[in-house]
């Protein structure tokens, strides 16, 4: 099985089974980083669907300076961005926070639900800046420079960022 | 080493994985209580949000995303295949750049620090996504994506749509710009610079 610069390689020639594998390989992660932002699963999913889609399309774009994946998180990025923006709102927990494929956990109970649920309301109830960084550095152990990259601010506004995030998260769940 | 260190380091380290602490660190922490109390909160944080660290989609959700995705890609490769006027993919190119010179132009007239708004715009530079060039941008537009225009914009393509600009282009780019587009681009870019 080719390694992830082999498929990148392949796909950026066209070859669609080599791009499907490597969506196969981060379809989770960035759906969990884009859930994490909007905290609604649908909106994810579609929001995940367009991060993949612009990616096929501006694969010959890549030039490789940024790693894959970086360079999808921060597709998925401006795509939550654009879609809070549009939304002309911060996203909230909607009511009835749907956590559909937790029913199919047989030891999934409702306090389970109910805890993941407060959760990603903390974290969705981040201010933007604040709760992207949040989510790259400490989800997705990304380092503060590829932060500060995905979102065109310096590496010191990064950990500022994520130092006032965790405040306010231990405050909020202490 | 200071209680300060030990916290930044403690926090900036501080990931859904864990992280290994250093000599000198667990060295500090065997001393100092406030440090150790703060790792205590730490990691009490930590356990706390094990619950989300991975959020997958389910069986159902992973067959619905990759039947739309697959759907949305042949859409979109059929949207390739059909004719694009070159002029068409010209004017968009040359939208791009006009954002570019109006940022320019407005961290020159409305930002009260000059050379801070200047600076945040060369400080783009460095980012990893100066890949994108301006062709790439007009096919995504013209591959449907116009969401895509304000994020490149405002974010991070604007240090590389500044480096497009040649010495004396902004003032011609910038009458490129329609009323309705600078409106627009007033909007939405004062908040960033």
């Amino acid at each position: 099985m080719p390694d992830e610069q082999g498929l990148i390689e392949k796909a950026i020639k066209g070859d669609k089974e080599a791009f499907a594998s490597l969506v196969r390989q981060y379809q989770n992660r960035i759906f969990g980083f884009i859930m994490r932002m909007t905290a609604n699963r649908e909106t994810a999913l579609d929001l995940t669907q367009d991060t993949f889609l612009a990616a096929y399309q501006n694969l010959s774009g890549f030039r490789q300076e940024a790693s894959f994946s970086t360079w999808l998180y921060q597709i998925a990025a401006n795509k939550t961005r654009n879609f809070i923006k549009r939304s002309k709102r911060e996203v909230s927990l909607p009511v009835g926070y749907d956590q559909a494929s937790e029913d199919d956990r047989p030891d999934t109970g409702l306090e389970k639900k109910e805890q993941e649920a407060l959760l990603v309301e903390a974290i969705s109830g981040l201010p933007h800046k604040q709760r992207l960084t949040f989510n790259l550095r400490y989800f997705e152990q990304m380092k503060f420079k590829e932060i500060a990259g995905v979102m065109g601010v310096s590496v010191s506004a990064t950990k500022t960022n994520f130092a006032e995030a965790l405040a306010k998260l231990k405050k909020r769940l202490g | 080493m200071d209680c300060q260190k030990v916290k930044d380091f403690i926090r900036d380290n501080f990931m859904s994985t864990g992280y290994d602490l250093p000599r000198d660190i667990t060295g500090h922490l065997d001393e100092c209580t406030e440090c150790r109390a703060y790792l205590e909160e730490m990691n009490i944080l930590g356990a706390k949000l094990d619950p989300i660290a991975e959020i997958s989609m389910s069986p159902e959700e992973t067959i619905d995303f990759e039947t739309g995705l697959n759907r949305a890609i042949e859409a979109a490769d059929a949207e390739q295949s059909t004719y694009v006027p070159e002029n068409r993919i010209f004017s968009l190119t040359r939208m791009a750049l006009a954002a570019a010179a109006v940022l320019i132009m407005m961290a020159v007239s409305f930002n009260s620090d000059m050379t801070n708004g200047l600076a945040v715009l060369q400080n783009m530079d460095a980012l990893q996504l100066s890949q994108v060039d301006t062709d790439d941008m007009a096919m995504m537009f013209v591959n449907g994506d116009s969401d895509l225009l304000p994020s490149l914009v405002e974010d991070e393509s604007a240090a590389y749509l500044t480096d497009q600009i040649k010495p004396g282009q902004a003032d011609d780019i910038l009458d490129a710009v329609t009323a309705e587009e600078l409106e627009w681009l007033m909007e939405n870019l004062t908040m960033e610079i």
